[in-house]
């Protein structure tokens, strides 16, 4: 019984250091990862792959590829600023469940931190850009 | 509305939904299929087909990237083989278990170093006899021309012979000879005046060409090889000797006397050779041949028929075919010495040895100094490798016996997501550690034991003299660690952690069967190694007690070196017969014990040459027979009265029988023989009973004894009485100085003579008395960890049987039994083995021993007595462990 003991403790030690790991990761977004995630909260409810890419495309002009983006929602589905449910599946999926990614609590905390910051150093721009400079 | 996944729809380009369905991780595929198929249906509505099949495939190969490629089957997406804390878990788990099952642990580890230490030995013993005669360069094309007659074989040939060969053959590059003068081989050495004289006896003293170092290479420590021996009267001496001699100055150009049979020579040094190359030669003087001792006789041998004493060496030129040059040795032999050979009415035939294989491989009639025996490196080798396999199996059957303790973990680890390659490594790590542990125990019990092994072998074996040896034992000792844990690896790792941890006993039929099986083999063949042991010891025993048909009890034998001291034989032995312990004296030019090489042909009346009969013979002194107690079966011995029978001749049985006479015809009869370019008489007188000259190894041969064909004053023999052998050989010393004896004292006893040609096998039987005993401790030492095991897993059963009234001995007899069966199972199948293979080795002697059946019987006792000590001591402390505390673990 001893052994079990020494095993189960030996688990839990495993459990702990793992969460610990999962705290310590970095807690900043790319420029694409924002975009992709305001895509998503902009969308609300309804965004998977498809959608966000035209929805990027339509917003920024940029030429975008799916796989792109399903590499920046992976990495924010693991950094846990979205998650994921599996929706309906569709005739022109070939019946395929769409993957539909919501933000999440720290994804919206993200997000407003990223806007103040931005929003106190546009405030202390004195002078405002003109849009013509010379 | 229209499915445009429908079979005649557009559709992506099926090598990108290959490509995909085969990299893409399966969790993620479902959703980017689906992502990747609206997409192609939207731009094919924008772009059209192929606009949209060229982005399908585009997207499909950016989908080629670590985080969507499939991994190994798990979901997890690191591997913690080798992550540090799982190593330190390991680690920490294999010292714990070390610890806490310390008999166990240490059954383990020093069951297997007492194999290791076995082992590495024998491959020390085994690569010290193979590398002899190794270290020549172009030793491929060195070789040894050998004789055969139609009754023996025989290492030396007739002095012409090489010459002739170098001569005739353009594919000899060089011929060299040896010349081993039996009975002279030990010489006086002496050197110096005054306080700083040197003055002793040096064995091995062989006479050589000049051309002996261009066939073989000696590494020269002063001096150089070449040119070495050309001059008459030079010598090139052993490191040792030369030690002995002059410590470590550089004795090139001094000049020592050498005493040999015919006179004292002055002897010129030119050279010292290391000792460290083994060479079946085992020369510690080489002495020219061209000398003013013995070179006027060399020169004179012309004869290519008689006086065969030298070894002939040959080194053949490189490409040469040896098949078709040994094919030509017949014809060469018929054209040189044709002549001289049908002159003695001898046939023979040469035949070639490789230089390489003579130490390990011939054993025929005047080898130069004893050889080993490939036969016994074998069977050395095969021990060792047993005793290895012994100590092995041991390991495996205690760690899968002890396996139901850690099924547990296994069953935990499993549980917490441990993958099964991850707890063989773990298992298998844990067999190597206990494997290296017990690497560095052999070592430390190789160099306790080593000067022990080097008394017992007579070797100087050195552990540490061969770094690629210790590589090797390193790898096999891995190899041992890797096999033994290889089985306990996977089978613990495949127990199936919901069973295990129900606390399901695991006890697979299998297992158990295997566990049995090795148990077994084990005893099987520690069975055999006792029979074989049991056998070899009841050999020697019977060849030592076997009646040589003389006695050698109480007979001194006091070589006589030097022309002086033979010439003084007579003063020496009337002084000698004054002394009330002597009984009798007499001298020989051999004595019993050592080997005899003088033979002649000898023919009967109105017979010639061609009908002769090879008889061996001796020459000695009258009361040689009285002396050595050989018994007459007929006619009479040497006697004075009879004018001192200067043509006389004693015959054995076996030489009446083969020359067709019975003992009481052959009195008076005369024989025959040419000797010297004559032919010459001599008349029989009397016959002795068979009996045996060298050793009980060979039969029994035509033997003469006769008192005027060579020189007899060779070896004094003295019959004395038992009692205070010291003082009377202080008191010969004493007398031997005072009759002015030019050489010092030596002496030996007969027996004991006698003895040394049983040296070797002697020794063998030691040296499997000793793998036998280690065999069957570490055998025991895995039955006793087995029984140990055993009775603790029925623990509880043990209690419940106490409990409802079962006595001590019923239960020590039941926890025994299980193991008995195996035992006599392992008697049963060793019996017929050893008994196979012992027979094979007595058919080398000429005397063998019966293997009687009680020998079965008795090693078959010896081993269960053994088994049920062993078994016994852990069967009665369980049988005797107090019910209540038994049960109460549960």
């Amino acid at each position: 019984m001893r052994y079990i003991y020494k095993t189960v403790s030996l688990a839990g030690y495993l459990i702990s250091k793992n969460r610990i790991n999962g705290d310590m990761k970095r807690n900043y977004l790319g420029e694409f990862e924002e975009i992709v995630l305001l895509t998503v909260a902009v969308i609300d409810g309804d965004a998977y792959g498809v959608v966000i890419t035209h929805e990027i495309i339509a917003q920024t002009g940029r030429d975008l590829r799916l796989n792109q983006v399903h590499a920046a929602l992976a990495r924010l589905e693991e950094k846990g600023m979205v998650k994921s449910t599996m929706g309906q599946p569709t005739a022109e999926r070939g019946g395929r469940r769409k993957k539909l990614f919501s933000v999440t609590a720290l994804g919206q905390r993200t997000l407003q931190e990223i806007q103040q910051v931005r929003e106190s150093f546009w405030s202390r721009l004195l002078n405002p850009f003109k849009l013509s400079v010379k | 509305m229209m499915n445009p996944s429908e079979k005649n729809g557009p559709k992506p380009p099926r090598w990108a939904d290959w490509l995909l369905g085969r990299l893409c991780t399966p969790d993620m595929l479902e959703t980017i299929q689906g992502d990747l198929l609206e997409e192609f249906h939207y731009r094919l509505k924008l772009y059209g087909l192929r606009k949209a099949r060229w982005r399908y495939g585009l997207e499909v190969l950016g989908f080629i990237k670590p985080q969507f490629i499939r991994k190994s089957s798990s979901e997890f997406s690191s591997h913690p083989y080798f992550s540090f804390d799982m190593l330190n878990n390991y680690f920490k788990i294999a010292f714990r278990n070390l610890r806490n099952s310390k008999v166990y642990s240490a059954i383990n580890i020093f069951g297997l170093a007492l194999g290791l230490a076995t082992g590495l030995m024998i491959i020390l013993y085994m690569a010290d006899e193979w590398r002899v005669d190794k270290h020549h360069a172009d030793s491929d094309r060195l070789f040894r021309v050998c004789l055969a007659t139609p009754t023996e074989k025989w290492s030396a040939l007739a002095g012409p012979v090489a010459s002739g060969l170098k001569q005739d053959f353009p594919e000899v590059a060089v011929s060299a000879r040896i010349l081993k003068f039996s009975g002279f081989e030990e010489v006086l050495l002496k050197y110096g005046e005054g306080s700083s004289r040197k003055e002793f006896f040096e064995q091995n003293a062989y006479y050589a060409d000049s051309t002996l170092f261009e066939v073989f290479n000696y590494d020269f420590k002063f001096g150089s090889a070449n040119r070495a021996l050309n001059l008459p009267n030079t010598v090139v001496l052993s490191e040792k000797v030369a030690e002995k001699m002059f410590g470590n100055e550089n004795p090139v150009g001094k000049v020592v006397k050498i005493g040999l049979a015919f006179g004292t020579f002055d002897y010129n040094v030119t050279g010292v050779f290391r000792d460290n190359n083994k060479s079946h030669i085992n020369a510690h003087l080489l002495l020219s041949m061209q000398n003013t001792d013995i070179g006027g006789w060399v020169t004179e041998q012309r004869n290519w028929a008689v006086n065969n004493l030298f070894h002939t060496y040959i080194k053949l030129l490189p490409g040469a075919d040896v098949k078709s040059f040994e094919a030509k040795l017949p014809e060469f032999l018929s054209r040189r010495g044709g002549n001289d050979l049908k002159a003695m009415g001898i046939s023979k035939s040469l035949f070639l040895q490789p230089v390489t294989d003579i130490y390990l491989k011939s054993n025929i009639g005047n080898e130069l100094s004893p050889n080993g025996s490939i036969t016994y490196l074998y069977i050395f080798g095969s021990i060792g490798i047993f005793i290895l396999l012994i100590a092995c199996i041991n390991f495996m059957n205690l760690s899968t016996a002890r396996s139901e303790k850690r099924a547990r973990e296994v069953g935990i680890r499993k549980a917490m997501g441990a993958y099964r390659e991850s707890l063989i490594l773990q298992f298998l790590g844990e067999s190597m550690i206990m494997s290296l542990l017990a690497l560095l125990m052999a070592l430390g019990l190789t160099v306790i034991l080593l000067p022990s092994l080097n008394n017992l072998i007579g070797k100087q074996l050195q552990l540490f003299n061969d770094p690629l040896l210790l590589i090797w034992m390193s790898v096999v000792t891995l190899l041992t660690g890797l096999f033994a844990g290889l089985y306990p690896a996977f089978y613990l790792s495949s127990f199936r952690p919901v069973s295990v941890l129900k606390g399901k006993v695991l006890r697979s039929l299998a297992a158990i069967a295997l566990r049995k099986g090795l148990v077994v083999f084990q005893f099987t063949i520690s069975i055999i190694l006792i029979l074989g042991a049991v056998v070899a010891w009841q050999q020697l025993s019977f060849i030592q007690n076997q009646n040589l048909g003389f006695d050698k009890g109480q007979k001194l034998i006091i070589p006589l070196k030097s022309a002086k001291t033979s010439a003084n034989y007579s003063v020496l032995k009337n002084e000698l017969l004054r002394d009330p312990r002597v009984v009798s004296v007499s001298a020989g030019s051999v004595h019993p014990g050592v080997e005899t090489m003088e033979d002649l042909l000898f023919y009967k009346e109105n017979q010639t040459v061609q009908q002769a009969i090879d008889i061996h013979f001796a020459t000695v002194e009258t009361e040689y027979i009285e002396t050595l107690g050989f018994s007459m079966v007929a006619g009479r011995p040497f006697s004075k009265e009879f004018g001192g029978d200067s043509s006389s001749i004693i015959l054995n049985e076996a030489a009446v029988k083969k020359l067709g006479f019975d003992a009481a015809t052959a009195i008076g009869k005369r024989l025959y023989y040419e000797f010297g370019n004559a032919r010459r008489e001599a008349q029989i007188i009397g016959v002795v009973k068979d009996f045996n000259f060298e050793s009980l190894h060979t039969a029994i041969r035509p033997y003469a004894l006769t008192t005027f064909i060579t020189q007899k004053h060779q070896y004094l023999i003295a019959d004395v009485r038992q009692g205070d052998y010291p003082k009377l050989i202080s008191d010969f010393e004493k007398l031997w100085k005072k009759i002015g004896s030019d050489t010092p004292f030596t002496y030996s006893f007969l027996d004991q003579d006698f003895q040394r040609r049983y040296e070797k096998d002697q020794r063998t039987a030691n040296i499997i008395a000793y793998f036998t005993f280690i065999a069957i401790v570490i055998a025991c030492l895995g039955l006793f960890g087995l029984a140990t095991f055993s009775a603790a897993q029925r623990t509880r059963e043990i209690g419940v049987r106490k409990v409802l009234g079962a006595s001590v001995a019923e239960i020590a007899g039941m926890l025994s039994k299980e193991f008995l069966v195996l035992i006599l199972l392992a008697i049963l199948i060793a019996s017929p083995i050893a008994w196979f293979g012992m027979h094979r080795w007595l058919q080398d002697f000429a005397y063998k021993t019966e293997i009687k059946w009680w020998i079965f019987a008795l090693s078959g006792l010896l081993t269960t007595v053994l088994a049920i000590l062993t078994v016994s001591w852990q069967s009665i402390k369980a049988a005797l462990m107090d019910p209540v505390i038994s049960l109460r673990s549960d």
